[in-house]
């Protein structure tokens, strides 16, 4: 195989390069961390990217984040948007979605409770539109209009 | 919700928690520190219920006689491990500046040491800088000086904040512009030294 590379690769090489850097941008926005673990007892992880992960005071969490709690275990998460929200044990929450403006505080935030007791206190995004956050659980949807509010859900397999 | 349906919501709240203990799916509406009373509107099966008074809790999902009152005790037997990991309420500092001005108020200067303390009761503390101007002028115009000033602040702060243990990547700026002008202070157009602000959150 002759050692060239034509010209169209090389070219193709290039917008390739172009491309990706012209994308990274985006790929480091979808990346922003939303909230960051300021209190925890016992063990606390996540599932993050089909990867398991523990977590620990200060460490950041990211939209798409599944927050695992194991037996005699807690954490307190505070959002960008000033929203607390807290998990006992044996607890599983899913971080579905987060979007947040900082300017004029438009936004939304859902999660899914899928076991355990979770405590929320809303923050900004509830404050300029009531019910843009919403909690599920297998077998309801909570629209959240403020402030203070505590919740427990099983998955449906026998506690 | 009116009186009206706060009353019926009460007469229907006959239901104990003791008797749906059965149901593990709960939410329970809390008072907050200030007396306020939010809500929560619980949608499942098609069916909406709006729980809006202090420890009004519905068992999940919503349907014959679960509409009920749960007491203080019950809530911190199955929700006082979560609610004790709630992190502390974060804690605003005001600044004021001079009309068109980015330059720190000297006297407010002093509201500093008050951001510091806090950050010292805190792990992991973030600072949230927010600029807000006062009514006159565009909505882009007041965005960008907003903006600028909780820069200047950010600018001057970071090296204090970093050596409270406050790093640059948990250091934030937003520009409200005049979304958001103080109660009272509210009328469009105005000149108000109170408005032209910036709004220091420790959490």
């Amino acid at each position: 195989m002759p050692n060239i590379i034509p010209p169209g690769c090389r070219l193709g090489w290039k917008l390739l390069l172009l491309t990706t850097a012209l994308n990274f941008p985006l790929a480091a926005r979808a990346d922003n961390p939303i909230g960051q673990i300021k209190s925890e007892t016992g063990a606390v992880s996540a599932e993050r990217a089909g990867k398991h992960i523990d977590l620990h005071v200060g460490d950041r969490v990211f939209r798409s984040d599944v927050v695992i709690t194991a037996a005699h275990s807690s954490v307190g998460v505070t959002f960008s948007d000033n929203s607390l929200l807290a998990l006992g044990s044996f607890s599983r929450l899913s971080l579905d979605q987060f979007r947040f403006d900082t300017t004029t505080h438009d936004g939304a935030f859902d999660v899914s409770l899928h076991r355990g007791t979770l405590a929320v206190k809303s923050g900004q995004i509830v404050k300029q539109s009531p019910e843009a956050m919403r909690v599920r659980t297998r077998v309801a949807v909570l629209g959240v209009r403020g402030t203070e509010f505590v919740v427990r859900a099983d998955d449906g397999e026998g506690q | 919700m009116n009186r009206r349906e706060s009353l019926l919501v009460m007469a229907l709240a006959s239901a104990t928690l003791t008797a749906c203990a059965s149901s593990r799916n709960l939410v329970v509406v809390l008072p907050e520190a200030d007396g306020h009373v939010g809500a929560v509107v619980v949608q499942a099966g098609g069916s909406k219920t709006v729980l809006n008074a202090a420890y009004a809790a519905d068992h999940l999902p919503p349907g014959h006689q679960r509409l009920a009152t749960a007491d203080a005790r019950t809530v911190e037997r199955i929700f006082g491990e979560a609610l004790a990991s709630l992190p502390r309420a974060p804690v605003d500092f005001t600044f004021h500046f001079a009309s068109n001005s980015t330059e720190l108020d000297a006297a407010a200067m002093k509201e500093l040491d008050g951001v510091i303390a806090e950050i010292a009761q805190r792990k992991a503390a973030e600072v949230v800088i927010t600029g807000h101007t006062d009514t006159v002028g565009g909505d882009e115009d007041n965005e960008a000086l907003s903006r600028a000033r909780a820069e200047t602040v950010r600018d001057r702060l970071a090296p204090v904040l970093t050596s409270h243990g406050v790093p640059p990547e948990s250091v934030s700026v937003a520009g409200r512009g005049k979304r958001e002008p103080l109660p009272g202070h509210e009328r469009d157009n105005t000149e108000d030294p109170l408005n032209r602000r910036v709004v220091i959150t420790v959490r």
